[in-house]
């Protein structure tokens, strides 16, 4: 078995998705558990991606055609894992603050995220604070991550977090903040959790929080 | 000897870029009537959207936006209202900068967040304070032919920050100003700014001395404040600069010949806005547009792709008989280095190879986020060298100088002809950068590095540099109309 799961992530970082999802359905045909096919091929490959674009010899779109491969396979898996375990990693809500609506970084990170094994919620541009506090209710996620690429919607960081507290929720989730004029001192200084300087730093420091 | 007058010769003048032919030219021009005619235009402006309409382009409706289908016709009727040469009319009369086809002039990148102090040298958030600051430098420096709002004033209340700016920029420069608004109130409020300065309102609707900068956002996309303050500014008479910026490979298609279509897209479509609102409003063609590095996640505007996506889009406004200000200079670099040198070089000359007629992007660090003052100087230097090499060559009699080569003779001296005293002062001259021998350049320098030396002149600049004199109401006027601005938005709030 453990060969058929070293297999697995071997096409699984070729981007080969027909493979993966065969290899999958081949070791759940000779009696794996779908939480080990998850853990020990899929997510273990993804793992390998993640080193290989970190050291910049995989390219985002390579990465973004892995996460692809992943997907494929879990749809296979996914009636057969625990609703805990389907979850994956985490539950990740990542929206773009009010007023911005640029984009890019924010669905970059987002697949960077599922391709690491979160469950993302994307709620796209423009969503005010009480929009994000809708969203922490109803879908409770481990953490909220939070976009800006305007030195002008920063503020509307500070504002959700202070809507999340005057909501009582702020604890129930950890938050990041990411986007080009994001800094470290800002995130400490609105009282966030982490900052992502980019999308694969995102993904590391987000598994950090959920770790 | 006698050289009699040559019957008609084949010449060229000054140095150029071959990008593309005319028959590709109009590849890109039909693949863009292509896509605003059956692919459409997001708009999220009611009122753009009523313009649009009106203007007889088709409008598909969904919640929050509209789906803008512009016949071709349209398109190119508008372009064809926009006005062919512009002058960039400035505060101080002999810095009216007049964009005719293929005049180069440069300027710095704008809207910098960032700057590295240039005392300390830590790396800061701008202030007010700063956007002044550099405007005074770019005042002082010939190289630099207009002013770009080259960072942003990060320190005052939110919604005020254009305002702000203009007024802190007014104060230290007399050339044209180019700049962003945060809201069409703003801009209006901009203007009565200008107005003070230039002596009211019919004045500045005669010589606006300021263009508000607009910027799509890419792919395909007008935000209602881009919208609705390129309709304020025909309202005002205010010139317009449009300005994408599509990532290649993550804005718009990985390939660049796709994203000059997009990116033309995306340009046209505001410029039909323009002249639907107002016939005539001058358009400047712009871009910054480059590549997302498809292995960082970053804006590579350090890359070869930002020289030959501007430069071939500078090319790309000369077709539509446009003024161009476009990327050139710029870098990733995080520090003013050697790399941003090497950066600086390569896509400004290629930019000004193109003929464009404003070349931005000196100043600048990365990615776009950082200012830096040595670097702005050490860029004035590298823009005096590129605008002697685009010159080119002349081949006049008196140029070749054959009468002076046979009296010099072989093994003769040119150094102490007369010819050589004529024509002395056309060379390139070195200022900041050194041609000295090792121990005149020691004993010049004391070995001092060209930023250090850099730094150097940009506090000499600002201890020293005197702005063009503004009217003597205008310091406690525009003071005024910025505070009820502010009371203004504090009362809206």
């Amino acid at each position: 078995m453990e060969e058929l799961f070293e297999k697995m992530a071997e096409v699984l970082i070729a981007g080969k998705e027909a493979e993966v999802k065969s290899l999958a359905q081949e070791a759940l045909d000779k009696g794996a558990a779908a939480r080990d096919i998850l853990d020990k091929g899929l997510l273990a490959g993804m793992d390998v991606v993640g080193q290989r674009f970190k050291a910049g010899d995989l390219f985002i779109p390579e990465v973004l055609l892995c996460a692809r491969c992943m997907h494929g396979a879990m749809d296979i898996l996914k009636p057969l894992l625990s609703e805990a375990d389907a979850a994956g990693v985490g539950t990740y809500l990542i929206g773009t603050v009010e007023g911005d609506l640029h984009d890019i970084g924010k669905n970059l990170v987002s697949m960077m995220l599922e391709g690491a094994g979160f469950q993302v919620i994307d709620l796209g541009t423009n969503i005010t604070a009480q929009q994000f506090v809708e969203a922490v209710k109803e879908h409770k996620p481990d953490i909220l991550g939070l976009s800006a690429l305007l030195t002008t919607t920063m503020p509307r960081m500070e504002e959700t977090i202070q809507a999340l507290k005057e909501a009582g929720i702020r604890d129930q989730v950890k938050i990041m903040a990411g986007g080009a004029p994001v800094t470290q001192d800002f995130i400490e200084k609105i009282g966030g959790d982490a900052y992502g300087a980019n999308a694969a730093s995102a993904v590391d420091k987000a598994k950090e929080l959920v770790a | 000897m006698k050289r009699i007058s040559r019957s008609g010769i084949g010449t060229t003048a000054g140095f150029g870029l071959a990008a593309f032919s005319r028959d590709e030219l109009d590849s890109i021009h039909y693949a863009t009537l292509q896509i605003l005619q059956d692919t459409g235009i997001k708009v999220l402006s009611e009122n753009a959207l009523e313009i649009f309409h009106g203007g007889g382009c088709e409008i598909e409706r969904f919640e929050g936006y509209g789906i803008v289908k512009i016949p071709s016709y349209v398109v190119e009727e508008c372009v064809f209202w926009a006005p062919r040469t512009i002058v960039y009319d400035a505060r101080n009369p002999d810095d009216d900068y007049v964009a005719e086809p293929n005049r180069v002039g440069f300027t710095t990148f704008g809207g910098c967040i960032n700057v590295i102090d240039p005392l300390t040298r830590d790396l800061r958030r701008a202030t007010k304070k700063d956007c002044g600051d550099i405007a005074r430098v770019c005042d002082h420096l010939d190289e630099i032919c207009v002013a770009e709002r080259v960072v942003n004033s990060t320190d005052v209340p939110e919604g005020t920050l254009s305002v702000h700016n203009l007024e802190a920029i007014l104060s230290n420069t007399g050339k044209h100003i180019f700049l962003g608004a945060d809201s069409p109130r703003a801009l209006s409020v901009m203007a009565e700014l200008a107005a003070v300065c230039s002596g009211g309102m019919d004045n500045l609707r005669k010589r606006p001395i300021f263009t508000a900068n607009v910027c799509p956002i890419s792919p395909l996309t007008l935000p209602t404040n881009t919208c609705d303050v390129i309709i304020e500014a025909a309202r005002l008479g205010v010139g317009v600069m449009i300005m994408p910026m599509s990532l290649s490979g993550g804005t718009s298609s990985a390939t660049l010949a796709g994203t000059l279509v997009t990116h033309n897209a995306e340009v046209l479509s505001c410029i039909v806005l323009a002249q639907l609102a107002k016939k005539g409003l001058p358009c400047t063609y712009a871009s910054t547009s480059t590549i997302l590095d498809l292995r960082f996640g970053t804006s590579a505007i350090g890359s070869p792709e930002y020289g030959m996506i501007n430069a071939t889009l500078a090319k790309l406004a000369q077709y539509y008989r446009l003024p161009s200000f476009v990327g050139g200079g710029a870098s990733d670099s995080k520090v003013p280095d050697i790399q941003s040198g090497y950066e600086f070089t390569l896509s400004a000359t290629m930019s000004a190879l193109a003929g464009a007629n404003i070349v931005f992007g000196s100043g600048v660090l990365e990615q776009g986020l950082t200012i830096d003052y040595a670097k702005i100087i050490m860029d004035a230097e590298m823009i005096r060298m590129i605008q002697i090499a685009i010159k080119g060559i002349e081949l006049t009699d008196e140029k070749l100088a054959m009468d002076v080569i046979h009296e010099v003779g072989p093994g003769g001296a040119y150094i102490a002809h007369e010819h050589s005293l004529l024509s002395m002062r056309s060379q390139s001259q070195a200022k900041l950068f050194d041609r000295r021998s090792r121990s005149d350049w020691l004993e010049a320098t004391e070995g001092k590095s060209i930023v250090a030396r850099a730094y150097e002149t940009a506090i000499d600049i600002l201890e020293n540099h005197q702005p063009h004199p503004l009217p003597d109401n205008a310091p406690k006027a525009m003071s005024k109309i910025v505070k009820e601005f502010e009371k203004e938005l504090k009362g809206g709030l």
